[in-house]
Parts: C-alpha cells; structure tokens; sequence
C-alpha cells in the first residue's frame, strides 16, 4: 500500500509541469523516504532527476517499494482537475496497475477521485557520480529563465562561462549574437535575489537552448536555481523545492567537433 | 539473406534506440542489402520496377544518415566465397526460374487477349441484330458531333478511366466507342463506366481547376471543349442505354420470337432506318396492347370476380392464344391491339402478354427518358397516349360489354388470330411507314427540344425533359378524351383499319400535341391538371395523379429519376387495371367513390394485382415454350428460359419497386459470355500484377549498379570499403578493429561474423531502430557466436541450406539436447580440429537421428520425424566460414568529406531528373546540421547506465524458454540474469526460510524449534552487526551491480530489515506461538520468499 498526501495540490502540480515537456511518461519510484524520478529525455540528451521527501508530505505511507509508470500527459490532465489549495492524495495497492489521485477542497465539501492506468516502462536507471563542481552558481530562477528565453531568440546553443568575474551568457546565430553578464551580487540583503558565483576554475560549456527553455520550465517551484557545471561534465540546473525536495536537471554539453 | 529465423528468434533482445543518440558514432553499412533491397522493394505506380531506384533510395538514405550526423562507412560485397557461390546459384536459379515464369505469364495475358477478342466477336455476333440498329439510330441523330473532337474528348476519360480499378486496361481501349472492343463490352459495364464518366466529370469541372488554360483567351475554347467532351460522353450513354433497353426488350423477346415467325429476315430486309423505328412502334403497339390486355383482364376479373382465374383456368387457353400472341406481340404488337380491338381481349394470354410487355415498355420509357434521346421522345407521347386512351376506352367499354366479351373471348381468339397474321404484317409495313413519318414529325419537334437542351446543363436538361414528359402526358390525356371518342365509334366496326386510323388520328395527335408541349413547356402543370380534370374521366385522373407522381420523382437525381418513371409507368397501367377492378367489383354508379377508392388503394394494391399477373406470365410463357418447341431451336429455348427468368426477376423488381431496374436488369443472352469476359479481365488483371512482381524480382544487381552507387558515395564525401569478400564479414571486421562503432544491416549473418552491436530496422519508418548487443543475445539466449553458426547449420543460411522442417525454435532444442563442448572457445587462429570439434554436438545429434529409434526425448524425436540430414551435414566448411572469413584487416581510419554540393546537383538532375529546388528541398536541412561543429553529447557519454539486463523470458515462447533453461547449465548465472548472485541469496534464504515457514502447522513444531535454533544463531549474527552494515556487506558481493542504484539498494535493505524484524518477531513468538503467525507474514514480501524457497533446494 502505498499513500502520499499533499496538503497543496500545487506543488505536484508545478512539479508535472516542471516536467511533463521534457518527458512523455516516467517513473515514479517510491520508498519510505519518498518519491524519486529519475528519467532522460527522448534523445537522451537530459537527465531529470526528482526527489520528494517523505517527511514533507503531510502523509506518507509506503509499504513496499513500487515502481509506478506513468504517462506524464495524463498525469498532468488529472492534476489540471485539482484546484490549487486542494490536498491531494496519491494511493495506489501494492502490485496494483493503477493509481489514485484523490483531491479534497479545503472544506471537505468535495472530494474527487481520479484513477490512472499504470505502465510499464523500461526500469533504465543511471548511476550519476557524485562530482565536486568548478563552477556553482546560484541565481533568481526568474532571471535565469528570461537569460533563457532571450538567447534562445539567437541561436540555437548558448555558451555558459564562468569567470572570476562573474557569469557570461552568450548566443549567437543568423541574426547576430548576444552576451549577458551577471556578476556576483556585492552586498546580500534578499538571499533569493542574490547572485553567487562560487569557482574553482573557470568554466565555458555549450548547451543547447531547447532543454534549457524545458528546464525553466520548474522556475515557479523555486525562486533560486543552481547551475553546476565543470568541464565536459553535463551541466546541473537544480531548484530545490522547499520543504520537501528538489529537482535536478543534468544537461550533456555540446562538444566542439574535435574532441571527439 | 542470413540465417533463416534468427531475426524473429533473437528479437526480444532488440532494444529500441532513438535515431538522436546514435550521433557522431562511426557506423558500418552493409550496402550490399539495400541495394537489393531498393532495387527490389522500389517500384512505381504499376508495381514495375523503377529506374534508378538503388541511386534514389541510396541518396535518401544517406541523406537521413547525415541528417542525424552520424558518420557512415560503406561496405560493398566483394567476391563470394565458394560456399555462397552455391547458395547464389540456387539463387539465381530462382531468378532465372521468376523470369520465365514473368515470360510465361506473358504468353499467356496474350493468350487470354486473344480469347477475348475471340468471345467479344461472339457477344458482337450476337448482338449484332440491336447493335446494328444502334449505330443506325445514331445516323438519325441530327446532332451527332462530328467525329474530330471524339478522340481529344475521350483522351481525358481515358485517363479518368485509368483511376477505375475495376476496368482499367480493357476500359482504356473501350471509351473509344467507336472501337469493336468498346462495342463488345458487356453493356452493363459500359453503362456503369459511362455514368462514372459522367459523375465524375461532373466532379472533375470544379476540382481540376489546374486543367484550366493559363491564358485567359482560350479559356472559351476549353470551355467549348469540355462542352463537347461532355455531349460526347452522354451521346454515348445513350447509346448504351438504348442497347440495355434493347437487349431487355429487343434482343431476348424480339429476336427469338421474331425468329420463330421468320420476321427476323424481314427485319434485316428492311433499311436500318425502319428497323429501329419499327422497333419502336412495335413497343408502341405492344404497349397498347398490353393495355388492352389490361383492359381485357380487368373485364375478365370483374366477370370471374377474382384473379385466380388468369393464372390456373385459362392454362389450356393459354397455350393456343400463346402462341398466337407470341407471334402477335414479337412480330407485331399491332396485331394484339387489333384482336384487341377485335376480340375485346385475350384474357389469360393477354395479361400474361401484358406483363410481358410492360416489362419491355417499361424498360423502353425508361430508357427513352433517361437518355432523353429526342427520337425517342418523339415515340413515347404517341406510346403513352394510344396506350392510355385503349384504357379509357375499355374502361368504358367495360361497363357495356363485359359479358359479351367474356363469353366470345377464347373461340374469338383462337379463330381471328390466325387468319390475320399475314395480314397484320402486311399492315405493319404500312405502320412502319406511318411511323416514318411520325418520325419525321417528331424529328421537327425533337430539334427544338434539343436546341433548348443544349442549351441547358445536364441536370436541367433532365428535369425539363421529364417536365415536357409529364406535360406530354397530360395533354395526351386530353387528347385521349378526343381519341375515345373516335374511338368508340370505331369500335362497333371492331377492324384493324380502325385501329390504324385511330393510330393515325393518335400520331396526329401526339404530333400536334408535342408541338403544343414544347411550346407549353414553361406552362405550369397545374393548369394543365384543371384543363384535365375538366375533361377527363376518373382514369384520366388517376393518370394525373401518377403523373403528379412523377412530377415530384423527377426532381430526385438523374438517374433514380428516370429509373423512377419507368416504375411509375408500370404503375400506371396497374393502376389502371385496379381502378377497371375497382369498378368491376364495386359497379358503383358513382364515379367519385371509384375516384376516391382507387386513389387510396392503388399503390397497395398495384402490387397485388402485378404479383398474379406476373405469375401468370411465367406459367404463359412456359407453356409457350412447351408449344414453340418444334419449330424452335435450342437456342431460342434457352432464350425463352432466360426471358422466364427475366420476368421473374421482373417480377421481384416490380413487387420491390426496385429502383435500378436498368443496371440490374440481367442481359439475358450474353450472361454468360459477360461473365466468361469478366473473368477473363480479372485473371488478366492478376497476371499483370504477378509479371510486374516477378520482373522485380527478378532485377539483379548489376556491376553497373554498384559503381553508380559508389559515384554517389564519392560526390557525398562518404568512405566507402569493397570488401574481398562478404560485407557482413566486414563490417564485424571492422567494429572488432574499433573502426566502427556499430554496423546497420538487417542480415543476420553478422552475428555469424562477429558482430556486436547491430542496429537493425535503421530505414524502415514503421518500426522503431532497434540496438542488438552481442552481450545481450548471449546473455538472454545463451547463443554465443558459436552456437549461432550451428543453428544456422541446422536451418539454413547464406553459406548452407540447413536442415529441411527445422526451424529456429527446433534447432535451439537441438542445440540444448545436443551441446558441444565449449571448454575451448574460438581463438583467432583456430585450427580445423576446433571447427570439429564445435560441430561435434551436431555429430551426435546425426547419429542420433540416423540410429531411428530412441526413447529419451521423445517431443523433439516427434518433431524431427521427416528430417532428412545430408551427408555432409554438419559441414565443417561452413563453420569455417563464419570463422574465417576472407576479410580487410587494416586498421587504417576512415575520413569524412563535405558533400559536393555542384556535383550533386548535377548528378541528381541527370539521374533523378530533380530541379534544383527539389533537391535543395532535401539537402539545405543535412548540410546545415553537418556544418554544426557541435556535437550534443548525451547523458549516456557521461552517466554509465546499469546494465540492467532484464529478463526477456516473457517475450519468449514455452518452447525458446525450456530449450534455453536447458543449454543453460553451462552458464547458471546467464540464466537468472536478473537474480542476485548466490552468496547473498544463501543468506538471504535462510533468513526468509526462517521467516516463512514456520506459520502453518503447529504439528511440525518441535522440528521447527531446531530449524529455529540454527536460524536464530544465523540471525543473532546477522543482528549483532547493525543493518548498515549488513547492507555494506551485501553489496560488494553483487558484482554485477558495480555501481550503486540508491533506490534499489534501499529496497534490498529494506526487505533485509524486515526480515530480521520478522526473525526477531519470530523469536519472540517461540515465547507467545499466538501472535507469531498474524505478525510475522506481514513484512516479508511472497516473492522473494517463493524465490528463496526454490534457492533451497540448489
């Protein structure tokens, strides 16, 4: 048996969408610490990596390990029927081949249940190596969603240099190219607004704007974003879910030709 | 190509990879496959084999290749060694043997051709009486088009025709209806080919707008153009329908019969011109007759007050007035009309006669209506009207001289008719003249039909010309009025001039009525109605009222519409007949009240009357065979059959109402040859497709296809190697060499070769791309390369024919009941005695068979049962084949250059004959991605996936599951692949042994106490050690699992704890035996309980 409660369906909510254009179906592994997700794109180019903690839903019940598949469209189109200050529930029988979603109102005046067809899909996991970063720069989601947005206008990679002196973003392509610096905010007084560049050396990767655009995608879940990047490593955008996890989204980098 | 089966076998361990993923990677092609393929595979419209298509197929694929920026290299088949040589042979043998069946096939859509020239000639003959008539009534249409635009006209339909699937080649030919073939077609598939013709004409002038000039000047003529094309196309529908018509009423009735009397000779004396018309004023009369006829039953009903009467009192009647009717009405229906007017009807014999007739006249209005052919229309009106003042006529005459004409009817009959043959056909002649010159008059009338049909479009035209007939038959009605009159007075003299002064008065009448028609054209049938009612009797009413039928009938599509007139025109002489019933029975003074009865009650019962009509129609013409039969010939039996069987089918029309009585009304004497002809078409049709099949087949591939595939690869900048020998070789060659990264081929040979990572499936659009790693098929099939070169021994691939009735499946049995030894795996200089000693297995399983009778494995021995092994069967040739193929060793890299984007074009200009638009359609989008200097790296490059081989074992049959368990003993880990290795799994078991066990019976507890006691030391170590380390220890024994996946650590950990929470609930429970068997199942999950139980017993 496995139950999870949410006291706010908002959060699985922007968590699906955080998720749901990158990929088409995923599982959701689930254990007594929590849910994990772990998932690549359809090309296989980015890494999502989810984890909800046990002890941030408001009930949380796993039994048994269970590995749920699903169809993340569809999850979305249930979640869509969940109004925001909605609890919500996950429940789902062990060996069962669907799951529940049961949404409650906060007066208890209506509750509706949804069940979903579970799938069976491929268990492919990664083992991502713990690496120590050069480069960890922690900024406004927002910000680093408009940077986003913009250069993607320009081209269809964008370059990520850090420097000591801060971080350079930089596109360029058929109608010009752009460059956007953030340097290391001086005095800190809203840590959400800060900009902090820690380095051990200096970083510049390629990246393609498409799944960079996808992983923006989860700016409402935080208001600061990660980047972790060191050389020919894949970058890490990471938005830390308050409360109760964290999404992580690993990006392999674009390789100039001859170093293959 | 490969090893037979081994696809289908090995499938489950494919695995589907995204296109995207395979970037950068160098890959081997095996481009001798596609060439084989393409060559084969592409084909145009008709199936034949295209030109060009290896260099067509070749650059697309390359083009997609590039687009996904992976690096190809080409590998082309050298030589074939010795081995293949042989299978090539056979091979070719096939090729040759396709050939000549492609030949052969030839021979003999020829031969069909010629036996159907020979059977349309037939059907011609046969026809040819209606079909001569035809071509002869088209002379009289003044507004035939010339002949220049036929030829442009038709080109166009041709071509549409090409699109009916159904008619195709023979239809090209046909839509020339100038052409014999055309004319030798079964009409009915004219007609409907025509029709077609003419809907989607109708289609094409609003969707072709390309077919529209460019130049706004000449878009006149093509309007012009198409006008013709158009009147063309309905001239010749026409002409068909006037053939059904025909061949409904002329060619089974008329002909035989008329053959009978000898008229035949007469007919064909007479100038084609007559002929037709006499055809028509035979139906003219006939319908009159058959009226008569009505009229006659009609009295004949009121007098024996029921219908039964017709069909079984009068059989020996029957017989005597059948024939004479028979020949009145084939020879001339005039003669009817005149005994008619003579006798006052032949009961039996006219009614079945009428049926008949109306059968025919009905066929004939429809005809004349639908095609509006204005001859005809000049006809009809003096049809209908004589036929409808008979009625009224008798109608009246009913009320006077029933009786009389009861009693006088037989002897009447059999005494005047006779006599008067000769006569009436003496008198025909006159009314053929007669007619001529209604002709002539109608003519005048028809011209200016025809100039305000043309004028207007189709569908108008149709309408108005069923208005004009509607109208026809109003006026005609007031006229009938006129005519009784005259006629009544004839009458009493009761002669045959009477009747024909009557006709004239009624030609003269029609005449001068159509003239009034067509300038009444636009006069509104209402006021026609009032004039009609006015002067017109109840039938005459009734007529309105049929004719107010069709008003309403005529504004439903073309076609139903005319359909509808011929059924609405049976109505009407049934009506008729019922309203005569109606009167009979009821003999009220009143006319309202007969008024009103027939109008509710003839719709309903028009069908009851023509059901006994039409039974009686069957019995008459039965018997009039029976009568005919000496003087006719067996063919004119049959034709009579077949007219019984038309009345018939007549008859289910009628009672149906079916409203497709033109297309479905069967032509009688050319059925079968129809059938012959159609069938004939569709093994046509069949063998045409095979010969293009086969000639595909049947291409080779050239050296000439080869080097222009290799030009291709040059402009393109792609390293391609010619292998010495077999590609497949190669390109394993070459991924063992590191020079590739992978091989796309769909052979399965490669497997024998070496290879280890195939992608399969690369251009196929409908399934996905599916990555075969050696590792896997070893793993999940324990089918190592060797083991895959003894089952292609068994069943057969490029280098061997294999074992005949031995399947995949089979040869994996055989290989697990028949293993070699593998304690001494390939090296790379093998010697002969290792090759025998891998066949070795195969050795025995020879004996095996050889020495018949063994009772072990007795399921395999069922299925090897016809399996006949060669002598040389386990061919130690071909292992060594597969091990040692004649291949490039150099290590030497391979470069990649840029497309020759000038070259290119040229080439595919001259070879594709693409514009250069076409072709920077599909090579702008490769080149800009090949000139991305980037590579997207994947997650795979940097995060190592877990080989986690799952278990393929669901996606395998029973069968390929047992035989693999059992070759599995070598290899137990390969086996449960998915299984933890067996250290832990030892643990692991005693601990969940401790845990499951004891529960159920309380019997064995004392057993169970010692079992406990060793657990509980088991365990006792297991818990002094604190559960993280339990986990520490754990997994380095996992050594497939180098890396460390935290949810399934966290998993096994997990059950870890549980169990020795359940092993320390069990301890407790040794003190409280109560609770231990509720509590101490909860944690533990069944499967791993159920696994470790059957570890037990290892």
């Amino acid at each position: 048996m496995f139950e999870a409660r949410l006291l706010r369906s908002s959060i699985l909510k922007k968590v699906l969408e955080a998720i749901k254009d990158l990929l088409t179906q995923a599982t959701f592994d689930c254990d007594d610490n929590g849910i994990q997700l772990q998932a690549m794109d359809n090309s296989h180019v980015s890494l999502v990596s989810l984890t909800l903690r046990a002890d941030g839903f408001d009930k949380y019940r796993c039994d048994r390990n269970i590995s749920m598949g699903m169809n993340l469209g569809s999850m979305s189109k249930i979640l869509k029927c969940a109004g925001d200050k909605d609890t919500v529930t996950m429940k789902a029988q062990d060996n069962a081949d669907t799951v529940t979603f049961v949404f409650e109102s906060p007066n208890q005046e209506k509750v509706s249940d949804y069940e979903m067809k579970l799938m069976n899909l491929d268990l492919e996991h990664l083992g991502i190596p713990e690496t120590e970063y050069s480069c960890t720069i922690r900024m406004p989601s927002g910000e680093f969603a408009r940077i986003c947005r913009d250069l993607s206008q320009f081209g269809e990679s964008m370059v990520i240099s850090c420097t000591k002196e801060g971080v350079k973003f930089s596109a360029s392509g058929d109608i010009g190219s752009a460059n956007i610096k953030l340097a290391q905010t001086a005095s800190i007084d809203k840590e959400e607004e800060a900009v902090v560049i820690e380095m051990d050396e200096p970083v510049t990767l390629t990246f393609a704007c498409q799944y960079l655009n996808y992983f923006t995608k989860a700016t409402s879940l935080s208001p600061q974003v990660q980047l972790s990047m060191s050389a020919d490593v894949p970058l890490v955008v990471e938005y830390r879910i308050p409360d109760i996890g964290h999404i992580r989204y690993y990006l392999a980098p674009k390789i100039e030709e001859d170093d293959s | 190509m490969g090893v037979t089966g081994l696809w289908r076998l090995i499938e489950p361990a494919g695995k589907p990879v995204p296109v995207e993923t395979l970037e950068n990677k160098v890959l081997a092609v095996d481009i001798s496959i596609w060439l084989h393929q393409m060559v084969k595979g592409y084909q145009d419209a008709k199936g034949a084999p295209l030109p060009n298509a290896h260099l067509i197929g070749l650059f697309q694929r390359l083009c997609k290749l590039l687009y996904f920026r992976i690096k190809p290299v080409f590998v082309f088949d050298g030589g074939f060694p010795d081995l293949k040589r042989e299978t090539i042979a056979k091979r070719q043998d096939n090729k040759t043997k396709y050939n000549s069946a492609s030949e052969k096939l030839k021979r003999e859509i020829t031969l069909l051709l010629g036996k159907k020239t020979a059977i349309g000639s037939l059907l011609g003959k046969q026809i040819s009486p209606t079909k001569n008539k035809q071509p002869q009534t088209n002379n009289d249409d003044i507004f035939k088009l010339p002949e220049l635009p036929e030829k442009g006209g038709y080109s166009e339909s041709e071509s549409e025709d090409e699109q009916d699937s159904s008619a195709s080649t023979v239809d090209l030919h046909s839509v020339d209806f100038d052409s014999d073939k055309f004319k030798n077609m079964p009409i009915k598939e004219k007609y409907d080919l025509l029709i077609e013709l003419k809907e989607t004409r109708k289609m094409n002038s609003w969707g072709k707008i390309n077919t529209l000039p460019k130049k706004s000047d000449n878009f006149s003529d093509f309007q012009m153009q198409r006008l013709l094309k158009r009147r063309q196309l309905q001239e010749c529908l026409e002409e068909t329908e006037k053939e059904m018509g025909d061949e409904g009423m002329s060619l089974n009735e008329l002909e035989s019969l008329l053959n009978e009397e000898g008229i035949d000779t007469k007919i064909e004396s007479l100038p084609s011109r007559r002929i037709a018309s006499n055809n028509t004023t035979r139906y003219l009369l006939i319908s009159n007759v058959r009226q008569a006829l009505e009229n006659a039953k009609r009295k004949e009903e009121a007098a024996q007050q029921a219908q039964l009467q017709v069909s079984a009192t009068t059989a020996v009647e029957k017989h005597d007035a059948k024939d004479i009717q028979k020949n009145d009405e084939l020879d001339d229906d005039l003669e009817k009309a005149i005994k008619m007017s003579l006798e006052c009807v032949d009961e039996a014999d006219t009614s079945a006669c009428t049926s008949k007739t109306d059968e025919s006249w009905t066929s004939f209005v429809t005809e004349s209506d639908y095609s509006d052919d204005e001859d005809e229309d000049g006809f009809e009106p003096p049809d209908m009207t004589s036929a409808k003042s008979y009625i009224k006529q008798y109608t009246d005459l009913n009320y006077k001289v029933i009786d009389n004409i009861v009693a006088k009817k037989h002897k009447e009959k059999n005494k005047c008719i006779k006599p008067r043959v000769n006569e009436i056909i003496e008198e025909l002649a006159q009314e053929k003249t007669i007619i001529e010159d209604q002709i002539e008059l109608m003519s005048s009338d028809d011209d200016k039909d025809k100039c305000e049909v043309v004028e207007k479009s189709s569908d108008n035209e149709k309408e108005q010309v069923e208005d004009r007939h509607i109208t026809e038959v109003i006026i005609e009605n007031e006229g009938l009025s006129k005519k009784y009159e005259l006629e009544e007075s004839n009458q009493a003299e009761a002669s045959i001039i009477c009747v024909e002064k009557s006709i004239d008065d009624v030609i003269s009448l029609d005449s001068s009525l159509e003239m009034e028609t067509v300038k009444n054209d636009e006069v509104k049938v209402e006021t026609v109605k009032d004039n009609i009612k006015s002067e017109s009797s109840s039938s005459s009413e009734d007529d309105f009222e049929d004719v107010s039928d069709e008003e309403t009938k005529s504004k439903k599509p073309v076609v139903t519409l005319t359909l509808n007139m011929g059924n609405t025109i049976e109505d009407d002489i049934f009506a008729d007949i019922f309203t005569s019933k109606g009167d009979n029975k009821n003999f009220a003074p009143n006319m309202k009240n007969e008024q009103e009865i027939t109008k509710d009650t003839t719709k309903n019962e028009v069908k009851d009357a023509i059901k006994p009509i039409i039974t009686d129609e069957v019995a008459t013409t039965k018997s009039i065979e029976k009568c005919l039969d000496k003087e006719s010939d067996n063919e004119k039996n049959e034709k009579q059959k077949e007219i019984v069987d038309k009345d018939e089918t007549v008859s289910q029309d009628v009672a149906t109402k079916q409203k497709a009585i033109i297309p479905e009304r069967p032509k009688i004497s050319t059925e079968e040859l129809n059938t012959m002809v159609t069938d004939i078409e569709n093994e046509e049709q069949i063998l045409l497709q095979e010969k293009g099949k086969l000639d595909r087949i049947g291409r080779n591939i050239t050296e000439q296809m080869t080097k222009e595939a290799q030009e291709l690869l040059q402009i393109f900048g792609i390293p391609y190697i010619v292998a010495p020998m077999e590609a497949e070789a190669q390109c394993a060659v070459l991924e063992a060499l590191k020079l590739t990264d992978g091989t796309i081929t769909d052979d399965s040979d490669i497997w024998l070769f070496g290879g280890s990572t195939v992608y399969k499936n690369f251009f196929n659009q409908k399934k996905h791309v599916l990555q075969f790693l050696r590792e896997r098929i070893e793993k999940s099939f324990n089918l190592s390369r060797e083991k895959l070169v003894l089952l292609a021994l068994l069943v057969g691939s490029d280098y061997t024919v294999g074992v005949t009735g031995v399947g995949p499946v089979t040869a994996l049995e055989i290989l697990a009941s028949f293993p070699f030894n593998k304690k001494k795996t390939i090296a790379e200089n093998a010697k002969f005695t290792d090759y025998q000693e891998i066949v070795a297995g195969l050795q025995e399983f020879k004996k095996w068979v050889k020495a018949g009778r063994r009772t072990d494995n007795v399921s395999l021995k069922k299925k090897l049962k016809n399996v006949s092994l060669s002598d040389d069967f386990p061919s130690v040739r071909v292992v060594q084949a597969y091990f040692e193929p004649n291949v490039e060793k150099s290590s030497e890299k391979f470069s990649w250059g840029d497309p020759d984007i000038t070259e290119l074009r040229e080439y595919a200009k001259a070879k594709f004959g693409w514009s250069q638009h076409k072709l920077d359609e599909i090579i702008k989008p490769v080149i800009k991605r090949m000139q991305e200097n980037k590579t997207q790296k994947t997650v795979h490059d940097y995060f190592k996936k877990k080989l986690v081989l799952d278990s393929l074992e669901d996606q395998m049959s029973k069968r390929v599951k047992a035989a693999i368990q059992k070759m599995g003993p070598e290899a137990p880990e390969e086996i449960n692949v998915p299984e933890k290795p067996k250290p832990k799994r030892a643990r692991k078991s005693s601990i969940s042994q401790a845990a499951t066990k004891p529960g159920p019976s309380k019997g064995k507890r004392k057993k169970r106490n010692d079992e406990t006691k060793q657990i509980s030391e088991v365990v006792q170590t297991a818990v002094v050690n604190d559960p993280e380390k339990i986990f520490d220890i754990t997994v380095p024994k996992t050594d497939r699992y180098q890396e460390i996946i935290p949810q399934r650590e966290k998993d096994r950990k997990s059950i870890l704890e549980n169990k020795l929470k359940a092993i320390e609930v069990f301890r407790k429970s040794k003190i409280d035996p109560k609770k231990k068997s509720t509590k101490r199942r909860l944690p533990v999950p069944k499967e791993k309980a159920d696994l470790s139980e059957s570890s037990d017993t290892d």
